[in-house]
């Protein structure tokens, strides 16, 4: 029989192994019951027909066939998908160059440097719908944003933002960078501020410019703040959909335009925003297959760049 | 003696309580799930009618009604009835669940309109619950535009044009298209079927016909010849966006459902002395698309099942049908006998009596799929990418990636 030994007859190693297992252990409670279990039951799930209600069918890789080999749903599945990417871009875009700008001058000496700082945060603990709305009326045909257009005789027609297919998503991810950009500068502030002076002195002493102290002392130091927000920021845009839901409905339109991998499995999930939909929670499961590996590449070179940034 | 009294007494009062349990003489609390916030009044009324039976009414958002429904039925914390939405493909998913049965011979449906129990009825050709609010889809006009203008209600497609020609002179905005939810563009289809090719659905409707075929082209056609005379921004353009302009007044028609017409809609919220007219879509086909909005359905696995059967057994009275027409306003399922007070239900249910189209596509057998393969397509119309013939191209591609 295996018997415990007791805590004195273990040695100092034994013990600090324990400590280290008993810390791990809340950790991984939390991650295996919030994303493995979840993650090992949507693969179960894919390969069932189940509209979400009452008995599951088994049907093998039916549901990947139908997505991956099927016409109208692989247009989908790609269109979705690219317009994600680029919806990522957008995204990773502000909150790299305006992220930074704006910590470099929150980082100097400004006047009322703590002013700005709220007020580049507030937007971020508001809710998506706020945002959502508050951008949808200023973008509106007949918004102030046209109306100052067209005061300033930039255009003749008002422009429909959210009604034009090449602006919509656009528009949309400029909503949800809006409301997310203060926690970038607030990632990249304290980066900045993490950078040590004697540092700067010595580069300074050494003749360095304003611009070259940035370029070859504090952007080094920046780098893992960097690959930080550029993984959070993919987790959010690759699995998370809300402005699109909000603004378009799980139609995603005009026309499939802002379409995101988010909507696509909401809407193969859900059904259309009718309220009629078909559910069918085994190739909205499949999707979520599909997505995850799509997206693994990027995301094990990112965790392995800043595990090696450590 | 008196403390032995007191004790006699308490023990017979006890007595009393467990021979008649409170339940016998209490009301019955039943739960109803709906995604319709216009029935609270009707639900209240109910409760009243039926002395034994306190209704409890949840309200739930459209779009997140059916997810709500499916987690609902399957814990305990589901409802005693619920509305379904129309068709055999919501009906079929929770009948073959088990959490709904076939009627009860206790539930007499014979005054029903037999033309709404399809929203109702399973594959299996079995009826399930009972069909609730007829809902046509028709052109909704501002009135005080067409009074102004000396406009007359057009009867024929030419007369219609020459409508939209004289709006458009006027700086008014002829028809106005919310192409953002592709709901909406859905249910337009659906209308213009009915009023541009009527009868000459039949075999699209079956699929026994293709959506490319004279049915259904000229339903594209015509559109596609309004397109000069639809919103620049119809593109942008949300549901409510829609209704508001009909309201102020911006744009004089829209093709829309008879719900739009009741005191809780966007139109009266808006503007609450707006006065609308009512007009079938002109055309060869002279229908008005009409059908039944879903149906009352009993959770099979609730514990107040006789209660709740009871119940549903009352929304298929005459009594029912008339305090649905009196408290929301919309057309009650019920064949004959019941009065409208308002207006616009008195028109429309006039339509659904002389000239209801038979062939249904959205909300009839393939509801769903419908709306999932027409309102993106039309929405690439609207973009200027497809023209007519594409359009209904793009719809039958649709269909058949849906298996249909």
């Amino acid at each position: 029989m295996f018997a415990l030994q007791s805590p004195k007859a273990m040695s100092f190693r034994q013990k600090e192994k324990m400590q280290y297992l008993l810390l791990l252990i809340p950790g991984c409670l939390l991650y295996g019951v919030f994303n493995l279990l979840p993650l090992i039951g949507t693969l179960v799930l894919s390969f069932y027909d189940w509209p979400g209600i009452g008995p599951a069918t088994f049907v093998g890789f039916e549901n990947f066939t139908h997505l991956l080999g099927d016409e109208y749903m692989s247009n989908q599945l790609w269109n979705a998908f690219f317009q994600t990417v680029l919806f990522f871009g957008i995204c990773i875009s502000l909150f790299l160059i305006l992220g930074t700008t704006f910590a470099l001058l929150l980082s100097w000496n400004t006047a009322g440097k703590s002013a700005y700082k709220l007020l580049f945060f507030m937007p971020y603990p508001l809710s998506a719908v706020a945002v959502a709305f508050l951008g949808q009326l200023i973008v509106d045909v007949r918004g102030p944003l046209n109306q100052i257009l067209a005061h300033w005789d930039i255009i003749s027609q008002p422009l429909m933002f959210l009604g034009n297919e090449d602006s919509a998503l656009p528009t949309i991810a400029f909503f949800q960078s809006w409301q997310k950009l203060g926690f970038s500068i607030m990632l990249i502030l304290s980066a900045i501020l993490g950078v040590r002076s004697d540092l700067l002195e010595a580069a300074v002493l050494d003749g360095a410019s304003r611009w070259q102290c940035i370029r070859y002392v504090v952007f080094p130091v920046l780098a893992p703040a960097f690959v930080l927000i550029t993984i959070l920021t993919m987790v959010d845009v690759f699995n998370n959909a809300e402005y699109v839901l909000i603004l378009m409905g799980p139609d995603a339109g005009p026309y499939y335009s802002t379409d995101i991998l988010g909507t696509f499995q909401y809407r193969t999930a859900f059904g259309t925003s009718g309220g009629s939909g078909t559910a069918n929670l085994g190739l909205a499961a499949a999707i979520g297959m599909v997505i995850s590996i799509l997206i693994l590449p990027a995301t094990i070179y990112l965790a392995l760049r800043n595990m090696r940034n450590r | 003696m008196n403390i032995k009294n007191g004790v006699r007494t308490l023990i017979a009062a006890t007595a009393i309580a467990v021979a008649f349990p409170m339940t016998a003489i209490a009301e019955e609390t039943l739960t109803i799930w709906t995604w319709r916030k216009q029935e609270r009044p009707l639900w209240e009324a109910v409760s009243k009618a039926m002395q034994d039976v306190n209704i409890k009414v949840e309200v739930f958002k459209g779009v997140d009604y059916n997810s709500r429904l499916r987690l609902g039925l399957q814990s305990d914390g589901g409802p005693d009835l619920f509305q379904g939405r129309p068709g055999a493909s919501f009906i079929d998913q929770y009948a073959n669940a088990g959490v709904i049965e076939p009627l009860a011979e206790s539930v007499d449906i014979s005054g029903i309109s037999p033309s709404t129990l399809g929203a109702a009825t399973g594959s299996d050709g079995k009826i399930y619950g009972v069909p609730f609010a007829v809902q046509t889809v028709q052109i909704i006009y501002n009135k005080a535009i067409f009074e102004r203008l000396s406009i007359e209600e057009p009867k024929t497609l030419d007369e219609f044009e020459a409508v939209l020609k004289k709006l458009k002179a006027n700086n008014v905005t002829p028809l106005e298209v919310p192409g953002r939810a592709g709901w909406a563009l859905a249910m337009m289809s659906a209308g213009l079927e009915a009023g541009i090719s009527g009868d000459d659905m039949a075999k699209v409707a079956t699929r026994d016909e293709p959506f490319t075929a004279k049915g259904y082209q000229k339903v594209a056609d015509t559109f596609a010849s309004w397109k000069p005379y639809i919103n620049t921004s119809a593109a942008a353009q949300d549901y409510n966006g829609m209704r508001a302009n009909v309201a102020l007044g911006d744009s004089a028609m829209i093709i829309d459902g008879l719900w739009s017409t009741s005191p809780l809609s966007t139109i009266a919220q808006i503007e609450p002395d707006a006065k609308l007219g009512l007009m079938p879509i002109p055309g060869d086909g002279g229908k008005v698309y009409a059908f039944a909005d879903g149906a009352y359905l009993v959770n099979a696995k609730g514990d107040k099942r006789t209660a709740a059967d009871k119940l549903l057994a009352f929304t298929a009275s005459k009594e029912f049908a008339q305090l649905f027409a009196d408290h929301v306003g919309e057309l009650s399922t019920y064949a004959s006998g019941i009065t409208y007070k308002g207006e616009y239900q008195a028109e429309a249910a006039q339509f659904v009596a002389n000239q209801a189209q038979k062939h249904l596509t959205w909300k009839g057998p393939f509801n769903v799929q419908y709306e999932e393969v027409v309102g993106p397509a039309y929405q690439k119309f609207l973009a200027g990418k497809i023209d007519s013939k594409g359009l209904t191209a793009e719809i039958e591609k649709g269909f058949k990636a849906k298996k249909l």
